[in-house]
């Protein structure tokens, strides 16, 4: 089928693809699949500082997270999240919300606001990350609220993407869901192949700040 | 745009909750008899509306304030129906000032509109065909979707049995998500009714210029042109030769797959002209989309395609290495 299509339209060229010189942004997020995860350090809502570098020998799970967004109140409002979190840290999981909602954006909240929005959800989470210029974000390519990213004790990336298969603002949705998070720390931690490493996470956009330069639209 | 009486077509709408301006527009849909009236409105084209003797009871009120940021209603192209012939409706959505909602692939984050019909028995609806999208530039990200209004069509077949006495009802649960700086989803039940005829179908008028306008904005095939896709480890390039005998320039292209996870939908595409052939460069998904084997989605051309009297031209490709 190529070969007939490139006698009929003799005006393509053979030439070698230009992609190797196309220009590259500024900021290129780090994170990859089955490569180490990019180092970071955040303070927790109560100034803590968090090393990912501290955290080999452990499962550390990223969820990215704005707490008015409808996608995370689904996840909240039926429990679901929170028992992801409980179940997992127990078995010795670490993990890391990280907010990257600049100032004034949703999802931004004083300290205060935090804790106690943290309690009325009965949020399991080990610490909640306070990214406000967006750097971690930027780093890990964080498009939307939730976003999920697993890091095996090795300090390697083995899930990046949604948190399941239904992308959905719906609460009924989550009945068949299959959670991609859940499915990839019981095969790692098993030994097991992890079935599926990336998929496209959906939410809603995380909530960077409007001065950063954004891509112009072509 | 002044609009005829409608005569025994009939629109009527109503969602979960009612606020904000069209709350005083809420029409009373009786089950019987219909009047309707057709009036110019401050912000929005038209609006359509029944007079009747009492009001729709409002189905259980809103758990998502998102209704007042868009508007949905149910459009058709003709006012009656014959057996087995084929018509177009369409689900219109107005936005309101500053909001979008997004297209069959959202971008990088949001959800495409649902349309769930709920047709009488026999009818059948085509899928929805949807207008190109806009691209909505995000700090970081890019959405695509469209703001002010889309009409999303679909071609609905009525069975062979259709008894002419009996009005239809054609009724849809329609399902959003509405953005600005923050997202808000929301939901309508949207309806029609409609008489049936074994005469001619009349065309209705009212909704003309939306069809038209949405028609125009729907993909067209490209023909004459030449359409190839290579694909690198980072990179796609989408090759395009124009017809032949058409002296037709592109200027500016942009390439909208069709669904999520293929393409990095922030960084410009790059479109050069050698030789003749024009060439999209667009750089693959970053986080481990496999290689794709086709290329399928929709370009836009801001100067259009030549000979193809539309903006938007559809591909489906094999995608070679």
């Amino acid at each position: 089928m190529l070969m007939s299509f490139v006698l009929a339209a003799p005006g393509f060229s053979d030439e070698k693809p230009k992609s190797d010189e196309k220009a590259k942004v500024t900021e290129e997020p780090q994170a990859q699949i089955d490569k180490p995860a990019p180092s970071f350090t955040l303070a927790d809502v109560s100034g803590t500082d968090f090393a990912l570098a501290g955290l080999k020998g452990k499962y550390v799970v990223l969820e990215w997270t704005n707490m008015d967004c409808p996608f995370v109140r689904k996840l909240y409002d039926s429990g679901t999240m929170q028992d992801l979190q409980k179940h997992y840290t127990k078995e010795g999981v670490v993990w890391l919300r990280v907010c990257s909602s600049a100032p004034g954006m949703q999802g931004k909240f004083d300290a205060a606001v935090i804790k106690e929005r943290l309690a009325k959800d009965k949020s399991m989470a080990t610490a909640y990350l306070i990214d406000s210029d967006g750097t971690v974000g930027r780093l890990y390519g964080a498009k939307t609220t939730p976003h999920m990213f697993v890091i095996n004790p090795d300090g390697v990336i083995i899930y990046a993407g949604a948190i399941d298969d239904k992308s959905s603002a719906n609460k009924d949705d989550l009945k068949g869901a299959t959670n991609y998070v859940s499915a990839c720390l019981d095969a790692a931690q098993k030994g097991a192949p992890v079935a599926v490493k990336t998929s496209v996470p959906y939410g809603c956009s995380v909530k960077y700040a409007k001065s950063t330069t954004a891509a112009s639209s072509s | 745009m002044p609009l005829p009486d409608k005569g025994n077509s009939v629109l009527a709408w109503r969602y979960y909750g009612v606020s904000g301006e069209w709350a005083a527009r809420l029409a009373p849909s009786p089950a019987g008899n219909y009047l309707v009236r057709i009036m110019k409105m401050r912000t929005i084209a038209t609006l359509s509306f029944l007079a009747a003797s009492q009001r729709v009871a409002p189905a259980t009120p809103a758990s998502s304030p998102g209704q007042d940021l868009v508007r949905a209603t149910l459009a058709a192209e003709v006012r009656s129906i014959r057996p087995a012939q084929p018509f177009w409706v369409g689900v219109r959505l107005q936005m309101r000032d500053g909001w979008h909602v997004n297209w069959l692939n959202p971008g990088d984050a949001g959800l495409a509109p649902t349309v769930e019909w709920d047709l009488p028995e026999g009818f059948v609806a085509g899928r929805i065909q949807w207008p190109y999208p806009d691209k909505f530039v995000l700090p970081e990200l890019v959405i695509f979707g469209y703001d002010d209004e889309v009409l999303l069509l679909s071609e609905i077949t009525p069975p062979q049995s259709l008894v002419s006495s009996t009005p239809v009802r054609i009724k849809a649960h329609v399902e959003w998500l509405a953005c600005a700086d923050v997202c808000v989803p929301g939901a309508a039940d949207v309806e029609l009714t409609m008489g049936v005829s074994t005469a001619v179908t009349e065309a209705d008028s009212t909704w003309a210029s939306v069809f038209h306008a949405a028609r125009m904005a729907l993909p067209a095939s490209a023909s004459g042109w030449g359409v190839q896709a290579r694909v690198t480890h980072d990179g796609i390039t989408i090759l395009l030769a124009p017809p032949k005998d058409e002296d037709v320039e592109l200027k500016e292209v942009v390439f909208f797959p069709d669904v999520p996870g293929v393409i990095e939908n922030a960084p410009p595409q790059k479109l050069e002209h050698r030789d003749g052939v024009y060439h999209l460069e667009i750089e693959r998904a970053r986080l481990g989309a496999e290689t794709p084997s086709r290329i399928q989605g929709v370009l836009v051309s801001n100067r259009g395609w030549g000979r193809i009297p539309r903006k938007a031209v559809e591909i489906d490709i094999e995608a070679t290495r």
